[in-house]
């Protein structure tokens, strides 16, 4: 039987061994013999003999390869471009209260200024000339529905269809179904639309309002005084701008705007409050719309398909708004209400009971351990929908959209996850994995074009990944075949 | 390279070479070898981070923002103890610093021990043997005081002496070694009274 005094010595003998010194032949020889009669000790030398042989978790998640590497070259990027700590800390004392005052104030009045110019331009009346035109312009049995000039490609209009230099009044659903399409709108507002977009159109009391379906649009709309704004109208709310162009981009997930120059107003119904959007910015429209800075990436592909509509003469681009909705949850023929208040909300009700943020993940951690993928897709769904601004919820959102994908086989939902991440964090910790969950989503949904597009920006983004060689291939494979079928 | 590729897909010269070269070459800023750095001091600085904190998931931020701090301030490395520990020490003094802010705040890092057993216990999926073992240990440790289970965390986990614990933690010598050995006390009854890790023990004897 051990007695006391020899498991202090044995815990005295411990401490020396685990800070490197060197135990000698009889002390090591009496840590074996009192550990293998003394039952405390040998329990509490076993469980602490193995955190020091850790993989890195603490016990905890672990790390793979691929997250390994690229967090890696994460914070080297970030290290390079962040300031030096010496120059943060000698800069410091410079901003006195004084001047952190003055700075806000400044702000503050170009805010105020800024807002009431929109608001401002909103509210004008509409000039007789642009008025005559929409009069002129629509169909005389129904003053609300704009004629459409398609002015390139081939549009789908109800069980017809109509082609580049044919007119038609808009009453029907328009859909791009045969490569991209542009429509002229009373002359002075040009649609350019991606395949499969779809879209409605009406004029109610001179107003264009543009119901989004599906798809991708930029639309024209060249400044003229006395304007009334355009409108378009999503599943999570609506965009209202004046004298400019903006792009319209739909996929399978909540509204994202985003804005290249000029200013919008989003909101989420006609009646709710607006926020301003500003150059280089994006919203995700919502019951609280979040407003980022938009990086390169997402504005460079704008640009270019903006460039095209320079070359149908439409005036150069004063504003470009991309919105991202979810084509899922949007009825086959009609657009639902925006009006309505409904938030993007992913798959699964709010529980009664309102629990905390990391409870959320952590019950949708132990339902996907546990292989119940709907569990857990509802609990991360559930944390997306109460906490949509914590960081559990940009984890979540990720996860479900592998889930969606990999387990619960609806990878149209994936992709309204992967892009909503994408959206909120572009150069986020998992964008390599929601970019690498978009492209697989897309091929699951057989969208080559937006695959090839997808894997052609991974590859340029994430050169290093892992998934290269593969996307490579894939890539190759899908040219061969867009080869072969030029060929035929 | 392209403006997103600071990194470059060259072979990795820097995976052979010594702490010194590569402490050198990473303040000279080149990237492969800053790359090299990180994936050196990842495992290990995230390892005490995660000890310090537990089931935090504050630790990625945390290892992160040591890892900033790491590349940023390599220069200063004057190869006066091993890379390791030199980064493990910002690594530690970031971590109680946040610790202690959130202590005040009363935020999620203060949450962390009692989230901890949550934590280890929130596996549907059997874990392994040693996993197990780890987690059970690593709960335990966020039960003990910050103070404490940062001496007891630099002890086990790092390997510090009480001397080195003292110097990096600038706190007094002989409270160090009273953390250190009231800290043991309570781990190890802490231990012995955990029925689900004696299982553990014993499975992985049997």
């Amino acid at each position: 039987m051990a007695s006391h005094s020899d498991c202090v010595r044995a815990l005295s003998l411990d401490m020396k061994n685990r800070s490197g010194g060197p135990l000698n032949r009889s002390d090591r020889h009496f840590l074996q013999r009192h550990r293998a009669s003394c039952e405390a000790c040998c329990i509490e030398a076993q469980a602490l003999e193995m955190i020091g042989e850790d993989d890195g978790a603490g016990g905890m998640t672990e790390l793979d390869e691929l997250a390994t590497h690229r967090l890696a070259e994460q914070l080297v990027a970030e290290a390079e471009t962040a300031q030096p700590l010496a120059a943060t800390e000698k800069m410091r004392p410079m901003l006195s209260a004084q001047w952190k005052w003055a700075i806000v104030a400044s702000a503050a009045v170009a805010l105020i200024a800024l807002v009431l110019t929109i608001d401002w331009h909103l509210e004008a009346p509409i000039a007789s000339q642009l008025k005559a035109k929409q009069v002129e312009d629509a169909p005389a049995e129904n003053p609300h529905l704009p004629t459409v000039h398609v002015l390139k490609g081939e549009l789908a209009f109800g069980s017809d269809s109509v082609r580049r230099g044919e007119s038609r009044g808009a009453g029907e659903r328009f859909e791009a179904l045969h490569g991209p399409a542009v429509i002229g709108l009373s002359s002075t507002v040009t649609v350019s639309m991606v395949e499969k977009t779809s879209l409605l159109l009406s004029e109610p009391e001179g107003r264009c309002e543009i119901a989004l379906l599906r798809g991708d649009i930029i639309v024209a709309v060249p400044p003229a005084p006395g304007r009334r704004p355009i409108t378009v109208t999503t599943e999570y709310g609506l965009v209202e701008v004046k004298g400019t162009v903006f792009n319209v981009q739909v996929v399978d997930s909540g509204a994202i705007v985003k804005v290249l120059r000029g200013a919008v107003m989003a909101r989420q119904a006609a009646q709710t409050a607006a926020v301003m959007v500003g150059q280089g910015q994006g919203v995700v429209l919502g019951p609280e719309p979040r407003v980022w800075h938009l990086t390169r990436q997402e504005l460079n592909p704008l640009r270019t398909r903006i460039a095209e509509l320079g070359a149908l003469g439409v005036d150069p681009i004063v504003l470009e708004t991309v919105i991202v909705n979810n084509a899922e949850q949007i009825s086959t023929g009609q657009p639902r209400s925006t009006g309505s208040g409904a938030s993007p909300q992913p798959n699964g009700s709010r529980p009664s009971a309102r629990r905390s943020a990391k409870a959320l993940k952590l019950l949708a951690q132990k339902e996907r351990r546990a292989n119940h993928w709907q569990a857990a897709a509802d609990a991360y769904a559930n944390l997306i929908a109460q906490y949509p601004h914590s960081s559990e919820a940009e984890v979540a959102l990720v996860s479900l959209g592998q889930l969606a994908l990999e387990k619960l086989d609806r990878p149209a939902q994936a992709l309204v996850h992967f892009e909503r991440y994408r959206a909120r964090r572009p150069s986020g910790v998992l964008a390599q994995e929601a970019h690498y969950g978009k492209v697989l989503a897309l091929k699951r949904l057989g969208r080559t074009g937006l695959e090839r597009q997808a894997i052609e920006l991974f590859l340029e983004r994430f050169p290093s990944a892992l998934q290269v060689p593969s996307l490579e291939k894939r890539l190759n494979e899908i040219q061969a075949t867009a080869a072969g079928q030029k060929a035929d | 390279m392209g403006w997103n590729d600071p990194i470059g897909r060259g072979p990795n010269v820097w995976k052979e070479a010594s702490e010194e070269e590569l402490a050198q070459a990473a303040t000279a800023g080149d990237p492969q070898a800053r790359k090299e750095l990180v994936l050196r001091l990842l495992v290990p600085i995230r390892r005490t981070i995660s000890y310090l904190t537990g089931c935090s998931p504050d630790t990625d931020d945390l290892t992160q923002n040591a890892l900033l701090r790491v590349l940023r301030t390599v220069g200063s490395f004057r190869g006066e103890c091993s890379l390791r520990r030199w980064a493990t020490r910002v690594a530690v003094r970031i971590t109680m610093r946040e610790l202690e802010k959130a202590r005040r705040r009363k935020s999620l890092l203060s949450a962390a021990g009692s989230l901890s057993f949550e934590c280890a216990d929130a596996g549907a999926e059997p874990l392994s043997l040693e996993k197990g073992v780890r987690m059970r240990v690593s709960a335990h440790l966020q039960q003990l005081s910050a103070k404490m289970r940062e001496v007891i965390v630099l002890h086990l986990v790092e390997g510090y002496t009480a001397v080195e614990i003292a110097a990096m933690t600038g706190t007094p010598l002989g409270t160090v070694k009273d953390r250190l050995l009231r800290g043991r006390r309570k781990l190890k009854k802490r231990l012995l009274s955990d029925t689900t890790l004696r299982e553990y023990l014993s499975e992985k004897e049997g």
